[in-house]
């Protein structure tokens, strides 16, 4: 076997504690009718409460699941289950060769990415149409941002005081108006402000911060033509425009090693949001794979926190390179035995304020940071460095107290989320263990 | 005032109410905001607040503190059980199989191993709602989960030393735990700490340090008991009858002894009769060693006094004084006029001297009084179950179902095969309409079934494809709950 997963990676794939509880179940031999793996994959047949058995493969390289049962959750209890006996008791499953539906999966699945990656070659089909497509959205986000400018100086005017005092659909009618005219990331500073008004922590300071970067962002979108290639890229992001994965993947990548630090699920109005950061060790460069999920959908769970592998990654265009693509990878995913980092907090700042210099709506970037220990004291809970730096951590971060556990007041490495004001930690280093909050 | 704060002001404020007057800085800010060149109050507020917040988002300094770090947790050298292990546990704080808890931490602390940290805090939040799993938390959580209850109010509980210097300081909760470990390694020294405590502690504290005094009873604390007998509180004077009556050597329990002796006379030969005479009043000795004068509803004055007399006594002084067994004088009590209160005394008499001979009496003559297995060792209650099972008070199947379910402690293979058998040929009996008893007290017992047997019960249980639903749905609660415990307990043993 080429690849060496850990029962402790498998345990977290699962998409909530209920599948882990089945899968538990599931993780015996005597559950599955039929079995086997080769160095590509791990099969079989589970009996649930339809005639026919169950189905399940799961491509090891990835790891990738597929299940003909009828579950929404991604990986499945079956999949996990199989996945779970496989790591604890490889003995319990032989080498064998792959039956007909196991081949047959894993070679759409080669087909499925050989089309992927020729299409991402291809050249557009009709450079006229496209540029009229394009055309046609500017402009439908322009005339959307001359009406979020008329709400804006008539926000200033009611004043933010009275505007907190508005129903929910002050800030939801004009979110919504923004995604009608295709400017989807504006409407979730939008909603924000909405959720910002109704909290009670501070929100005088940070609501305003966020009107100004929606202001900032308005005036840059409708002065694009002044604007640097890579700046006018920024604010079309930021605004919502999305550019299409393979045109990404087209590009030349940067080839380093990987090591995947963390991530985090954010859910909006039923889009989830998955943000992975990964860290390349020999170009000290972050990188952040973002995946959407509509709903029941599965999210990627391809990168595993706590691994690193040889890869080709590319950068979404950009002042900073921050968000980025996988072209491919390079080698077999292996645990980390050793993560760098950040020696202070001083540094950490430094770099987010270079981005933040290059592109003002930059957020949460995540940052490796050695030496450092969380703290309960009378400004709440914060980390603190060996240099009495002390950063405070999110009041909505809800795993303060995980986090004191895995520390004990001992210097720990920490993977967190830091956006200028806020930590939000990901994962904790400490003896030899990497542990996710 | 700050740029920023005026300019907070006036976009709270709104301009509408005030017009905006463009803030003035120093420095390189100062330059970028005078250059703002909007005659709009609004778009110059806007403008003026998305320079201020670049310029604080860019080159805030971070706050400092040099102080000491607190002390971090002292090293703790167990290895760590595997994450598995703590999801399992987070299973079951989470409520699904919550009744192994008690077996998992017992197994936790025999596989000498530590829970990995971030399970911590679930198991010491577990403690906080269910007060009788602490002492075994308190166990397991080594000197990382000390550290972190110390910092944490709401976990107070666990915040434990065996160091007796920190007895002054700790909590009344965390004082009762360490008196009940230090009693069972040294109980004359905890029960000296409860004594120097005594006579500034109030009431409350000083009935719950007595409580400890359970552990590792001894006639080593008789004197101190004794003494207790003329405490102001009456919440201390109700608990130490219940010890010392637990101590047969006691001056207590031989007063007991010598006041209903000769009060009980045994006639006949082959019908065997109790006869009982009683005091007409209570005398002052009687009062102090707790005899309460009132009765309950619905019981003579001089039963409750009779029965509270024989409660103390041992009841194999009896046994002995008179040559019979339990069930013969269970039997003679039966022709007595006091019957009631014989029995009823005996029966408190049991709880404080287990004996499975006087448990099975009893439950023949008043079947269902489940309390008195509770002192019983667990091969005790497995004996008593088997032999009562076989008598005629208990052959229904709804009685047996109950009866089999007292055994609350790891059952024997052999008790459980008698156990899985007769509900192999009860399903074969009942093929089509199992008895809801049966099908809703089972599933329970699957905390106390040996794992080992899994694969048998499942064949026993689930024999061929078409059970009833009701029969199913017990025998995959069974099935899932024992399942569950084999793995939990495998993982701890890995």
């Amino acid at each position: 076997m080429s690849v060496h997963w850990t029962p402790e990676q498998v345990t977290a794939l699962a998409p909530d504690s209920s599948s882990l509880k089945t899968a538990e179940k599931l993780a015996a031999a005597s559950k599955w009718v039929t079995s086997g793996c080769d160095d590509q994959a791990l099969w079989g047949e589970c009996k649930g409460s339809s005639a026919r058995p169950y189905q399940t493969v799961i491509d090891l390289s990835e790891p990738a699941f597929h299940c003909s049962c009828p579950s929404r959750k991604f990986p499945c209890k079956h999949g996990l289950g199989l996945f779970l006996l496989f790591t604890r008791d490889p003995g319990s499953i032989k080498t064998a060769s792959q039956p007909g539906w196991v081949s047959d999966w894993l070679a759409k699945r080669a087909a499925r990415a050989a089309k992927a990656e020729a299409r991402a070659t291809e050249k557009p089909s009709d450079p006229a149409a496209q540029a009229r497509r394009i055309d046609q959205r500017h402009n439908k986000v322009l005339s959307g941002l001359t009406e979020l400018d008329l709400w804006l100086t008539d926000l200033m005017r009611r004043g933010l005081a009275d505007a907190r005092s508005q129903p929910y659909h002050y800030w939801e009618g004009v979110a919504s108006r923004m995604v009608d005219s295709q400017a989807p990331g504006l409407a979730r500073h939008l909603r924000e402000m909405g959720s910002i008004a109704a909290s009670s922590a501070n929100w005088q300071d940070r609501l305003l911060r966020k009107v100004s970067l929606v202001y900032l962002l308005s005036q840059g979108y409708q002065r694009l033509d002044t604007l640097s290639p890579e700046t006018q890229a920024d604010v079309r992001t930021a605004v919502g425009w999305t550019i299409r994965e393979e045109e990404i993947t087209a590009q030349p990548g940067l080839q380093d090693r990987w090591i995947v630090l963390g991530r985090r699920v954010e859910e909006q109005d039923d889009i989830r949001t998955q943000r992975t950061w990964l860290w390349g060790i020999d170009n000290a460069q972050i990188a952040l794979i973002l995946d959407f999920a509509y709903r029941n959908q599965p999210l990627d769970t391809s990168l595993l926190p706590g691994t690193w592998f040889d890869a080709d990654v590319a950068f979404y265009p950009g002042a900073v390179s921050l968000r980025a693509a996988m072209r491919k990878r390079l080698s077999d995913t292996v645990p980390i035995d050793d993560l760098p980092g950040y020696s202070a907090f001083d540094a950490v700042i430094a770099s987010y304020t270079a981005m933040l210099t290059r592109n003002p709506w930059i957020e949460e970037v995540a940052f490796t940071v050695c030496n450092v220990i969380p703290i309960a004291d009378s400004l709440g809970w914060g980390i603190r460095d060996q240099n009495g730096t002390r950063l405070p951590i999110a009041p909505a971060f809800a795993k303060n107290w995980e986090l004191m556990a895995m520390s004990g007041g001992h210097a720990v490495t920490l993977i967190t989320e830091w956006d200028g004001m806020y930590l939000v930690p990901l994962s904790v280093w400490a003896d030899g263990r990497l542990v996710m909050v | 005032m700050s740029a920023w704060e005026d300019i907070l002001n006036a976009a709270l404020i709104g301009t509408g109410r005030k017009p905006f007057t463009p803030p003035v800085a120093d420095g390189l800010v100062g330059e970028v905001l005078a250059q703002i060149g909007s005659a709009d109050g609004e778009r110059n507020l806007l403008a003026s607040a998305a320079v201020i917040t670049q310029w604080q988002r860019a080159g805030a300094l971070p706050a400092h503190d040099t102080s000491p770090f607190p002390e971090p947790a002292p090293a703790d050298d167990r290895p760590r059980c595997s994450a598995r292990a703590g999801q399992h546990l987070a299973i079951m704080a989470g409520g699904e199989h919550a009744q192994a808890l008690p077996e998992w931490l017992e197994a936790l602390y025999r596989s000498g191993k530590q829970l990995p940290e971030e399970y911590l805090p679930i198991l010491l939040a577990l403690g906080v709602q269910k007060s009788d799993l602490r002492e075994a938390i308190v166990k397991v959580i080594g000197e990382r989960g000390r550290w972190l209850a110390a910092i944490n109010d709401t976990w107070h509980y666990a915040v434990t030393s065996d160091d007796e210097a920190d007895w002054e300081t700790a909590s009344t909760s965390a004082r009762v735990l360490f008196l009940r470990r230090l009693r069972a390694t040294n109980p004359d020294r905890a029960r000296e700490l409860i004594e120097a405590a005594w006579a500034t502690e109030r009431a409350d504290e000083r009935a719950r340090y007595l409580e400890t005094l359970q552990v590792n009873l001894s006639m080593a604390d008789e004197p101190f008991l004794e003494a207790c007998l003329d405490d102001r509180s009456k919440k201390v004077r109700d608990i130490v009858p219940v010890l010392l009556a637990r101590l047969p050597q006691s001056a207590y329990v031989r007063r007991m002894i010598e006041r209903v002796d000769n009060r009980l006379i045994l006639k006949g030969n082959t019908r065997l009769k109790l006869e009982v005479t009683l005091p007409e009043k209570l005398d002052e000795v009687m009062i102090r060693d707790g005899i309460e004068e009132k009765p309950p509803s619905k019981m003579g004055k001089k039963a409750w006094w009779l029965l509270q007399m024989l409660k103390a006594v041992p009841p194999n002084y009896w046994v002995e004084k008179w040559g019979k067994t339990p069930a013969e004088l269970i039997d003679a009590a039966g022709s007595s006029d006091w019957k009631e209160a014989l029995c009823q005394g005996w029966f408190g008499a049991v709880e404080c001297y287990p004996d499975s001979e006087w448990v099975m009496a009893l439950l023949k003559e008043y079947p269902k009084n489940y309390d008195l297995f509770e002192g019983l060792t667990p091969d005790e209650q497995e004996r008593c179950v088997l032999e009562l099972s076989k008598s005629k008070a208990y052959q229904k199947d709804t009685d047996w179902i109950q009866l089999i379910g007292l055994v609350l402690q790891s059952w024997s293979i052999g008790y459980a095969e008698v156990v899985l058998k007769r509900m192999g040929d009860y399903y074969k009996g009942h093929k089509g309409n199992p008895d809801w008893h049966i099908t809703y007290a089972f599933p329970a017992t699957a905390y106390y079934f040996p794992p080992e047997l899994l694969d048998k019960a499942r064949r026993v249980l689930l024999p061929d494809e078409n059970p009833a639903n009701l029969w199913l749905t017990m025998a995959n609660s069974f099935i899932d709950t024992l399942e569950f415990r084999r793995n939990m307990l495998e993982e701890l043993q890995r």
